[in-house]
């Protein structure tokens, strides 16, 4: 079995906007969701920004912590936007997959969350966390993609979420991960990321039972490539091996040609290793074609959301497809040799795309590349 | 479709890593006073442990340090697993080999310890090298860095299902031809957190005396380790004279929103493997239950084979080797399905140590303390959490 894959439901809760409407407008606007950290205390700190989510209201009677909070919002946000009716629902053939960096609490197990929102939902089907760091958002939907692809779920919730944690923020500020003021993808000066939080969720479907129920399609998934780099824990393959093979087998899944693809939402973390092997990569998958393609990374903006990372880009693209324009890569200033490529620098970019790629790597050499079309 | 078969496997275990099968086999338990750390305060104190474990075996000492116990107890499981089938990686595409780990606890206990050293050394002087063993997919990136994969690479989380699930997601994989080689199970460390939590939620057994299935259980033990199964085609396995342990013919998996149906979802997985293994209920000749001496957990299982074997549930070989190895979460299903193989292999089921009598109502009598000596042609694996998930696998020995 066969099934076309597409979208017809997105939620998210972001630094820079919760809901649909305040995180595009913000991607296209230059809103920054940076400031100094007020979810812990962190005067400690030198450096202490970081992109928070701001402006959340806890849903009524749910006590549990926040990543819980993000990724269950999230989720009632993209199954409104579906307009998929739960009552009439056949539980077995609906399902839900998260994505994340580690658990909010070591006082937790590893699938107590999804279960969580499995319950909540009454989503019986396939149920699973995918623990990637920062790819788990993008590996989350892949999975998804290939349960309804295969016909073990008529849809699927996919996506993936992370909070704020101190922990976090002392582990990558003793890696010297951390910019000490902006978030700038590609830029010459660049000298870091900004840690971010929050939960991208996207509802899978078959395209039958899309069309069976008159669903508005936002996107259709066309396929994905996974791979690892098997080279190093934290620093990425120098020649960007393991992201041009999840490319190249993007591609491949979704068989289209490299030509086709119009736009390319980057994993542009901002620290000077992955932008310039990222760089490499795209240059080894589209060769003298990779400075004509509109490349940019919403991470100057929401900061590295980590776990929901993977998700809030495939959003970016599915509204990027919609609204026939590209997101820019803000704080951009000056061009770095090594990056090369058009990051559609500090304006947004009228264009009608058909066909995008979204990147997503991580910790342990994971990488992640998804193929999102116009559906139509 | 790609008929995937086990070609080797490898286990870290509270009962040793090359002696488990012989240990499960002589009804060696695992189960010892709490070493690692002090549960004088706990009502449980005693644990499956995995002691006389040298890392250094697996992995030069160099790479060593900064290493997780998870990670080096799966380095070494994966290891065993290679060795066992006889595989050398460079034989193949590093892009053709994939990773897919199942843990239930993930990287708490390195949590745990990182906030420790946090508080200890002050957050702007913590071991900038502790933080990455907290990111839960950190064994599995450690094993493709030490292997050099660059195939697919996943750390799932099912509860205690995962192990089972990270299998049946390598197996996909192969059938479709994404892979040629798969190293597939899962893992889990003990940490005195956890172990605290289970306990003061009464799930641990207080007086040391529970034994899986048994009419007397009071509650269970945890343990710890991982197990890796190697994971091929058959035509490759065959081609390559892979010394094939046997063939994962059948899953099923089905999930659980309601405790009070819980007997008729597990059932339901089991089933479910059952038929798509194309067999039929009278070609299992053994179960090996996912039982561990919880109360109503184990009850649930009994059931539910009770509702899917009907009048030949009574004679049927029925075995837990947690009585041995203890609930080590992630490890556990992959440690069983192994075992299982092995079963397949060696026409010999694990005894259940400590089992006594079932509860008075149950209509199991195939389970026993003894090892049993049977043709087993076929086993069906349980891995259940009965609220959420629950998957079962079917194992075939291969004519």
């Amino acid at each position: 079995m066969s099934n076309r894959v597409v979208v017809t439901g997105i939620g998210l809760v972001s630094p820079v906007g919760i809901g649909i409407l305040p995180f595009w407008r913000s991607l296209l606007s230059g809103r920054s969701g940076i400031s100094e950290i007020a979810s812990f205390e962190a005067s400690d700190f030198k450096v202490r920004l970081g992109c928070e989510v701001k402006d959340f209201t806890t849903e009524a009677n749910h006590s549990s912590g926040r990543s819980s909070q993000f990724a269950m919002a999230a989720a009632r946000q993209a199954l409104e936007d579906s307009g998929i009716d739960l009552d009439g629902l056949n539980p077995q053939r609906a399902g839900v997959i998260l994505g994340g960096s580690a658990n909010e609490s070591p006082e937790e197990g590893c699938a107590e969350l999804v279960f969580n929102v499995a319950r909540r939902f009454n989503l019986a089907g396939p149920v699973c966390t995918i623990w990637a760091a920062c790819a788990a958002g993008n590996m989350a939907v892949c999975q998804a993609f290939d349960a309804v692809r295969e016909g073990r779920a008529d849809w699927m919730l996919a996506g993936g979420v992370d909070s704020f944690s101190k922990r976090a923020f002392i582990g990558f500020s003793r890696l010297r991960l951390i910019s000490p003021d902006l978030c700038r993808p590609f830029d010459l000066n660049r000298r870091g990321l900004i840690l971010g939080e929050g939960s991208g969720m996207l509802l899978l479907e078959s395209l039958e039972s899309a069309r069976r129920r008159g669903a508005r399609v936002r996107a259709e998934i066309r396929g994905y490539g996974l791979s690892c780099d098997g080279h190093h824990f934290v620093a990425p393959h120098p020649e960007g091996r393991g992201a041009a093979l999840a490319m190249n087998r993007a591609l491949a899944s979704a068989a289209i040609n490299p030509d086709e693809i119009d736009y390319i939402s980057a994993h542009g973390t901002g620290t000077p290793s992955n932008d310039k092997t990222e760089t490499r990569a795209i240059k080894q998958v589209f060769g003298p074609r990779a400075s004509k393609i509109p490349v940019s990374s919403i991470k100057a903006l929401t900061g590295h959301c980590l776990g929901a990372a993977g998700a809030l880009g495939a959003i970016a693209c599915i509204l990027g497809l919609e609204s026939a324009a590209v997101p820019p890569t803000w704080n951009y200033q000056t061009p770095d040799p090594d990056c090369d490529l058009d990051c559609v620098p500090n304006e947004p970019r009228e264009k009608r795309i058909r066909t995008a790629l979204n990147n997503a790597y991580a910790f342990g050499g994971n990488n992640s590349c998804i193929v999102l079309s116009k559906f139509d | 479709m790609n008929r995937v078969v086990i070609t080797g496997a490898g286990v870290v275990s509270s009962i040793g890593a090359e002696g488990f099968w012989e240990n499960l086999i002589a009804g060696t338990d695992g189960i010892r006073p709490i070493s690692r750390f002090d549960a004088a305060g706990s009502q449980c104190r005693v644990a499956a442990e995995v002691s006389d474990f040298d890392a250094r075996a697996y992995i030069s000492s160099k790479g060593l340090s900064f290493l997780s116990r998870s990670t080096s107890f799966i380095v070494a499981a994966a290891k065993l697993a290679l060795l066992n089938a006889r595989l050398d990686l460079s034989d193949f595409e590093a892009s053709e080999v994939g990773i897919f780990l199942g843990t239930a606890f993930g990287s708490n206990a390195s949590m745990y310890s990182f906030d420790q050293e946090c508080l200890r050394d002050g957050d702007r002087f913590v071991d900038p090298m502790a933080f990455p063993n907290t990111v839960t997919n950190s064994p599995a990136g450690h094993l493709s860095i030490l292997l050099s994969t660059t195939g697919i690479n996943i750390t799932l989380s099912t509860g205690l299902a995962s192990g089972l699930d990270a299998v049946e997601y390598a197996a996909r994989m192969l059938r479709r031809g994404e892979l040629r080689v798969a190293l597939a199970g899962g893992y889990d460390e003990l940490s005195g957190d956890t172990h605290d939590r289970l306990s003061r939620a009464g799930m641990l057994s207080t007086d040391g005396d529970s034994a899986p299935l048994d009419r007397d259980r009071n509650g269970f033990f945890l343990g710890e380790g991982a197990a890796v199964i190697a994971l091929e085609r058959l035509d490759d396995a065959v081609n390559r004279n892979a010394p094939i342990m046997a063939e994962l013919a059948g899953f099923g998996t089905a999930f659980c929103l309601d405790q009070s149906q819980a007997a008729s979802v597990e059932s339901k997985a089991m089933t479910e493997a059952i038929r798509s293994a194309r067999l039929d209920t009278s070609d299992i000749s053994y179960i090996s239950s996912s039982a561990r001496g919880s109360i109503d957990g184990d009850k649930t299982e009994s059931l539910a084979i009770e509702y899917v074997f009907k009048s030949r549930a009574a004679a049927l070989p029925v075995a837990a080797i947690k009585s041995m190895t203890g609930e080590c979460g992630g490890a556990a299903g992959a440690m069983q399905l192994i075992a299982a193989a092995l079963s397949t292999r060696f026409n010999v089921v694990p005894p259940t140590t400590g089992f006594r009598a079932a509860d008075s109502d149950s209509r199991l009598r195939g389970i026993s303390d003894r090892k049993q000596f049977i043709d087993c042609r076929a086993a069906l694996v349980n891995s259940f959490n009965g609220l959420n998930a629950n998957s079962s696998f079917v194992v075939r020995r291969l004519r």
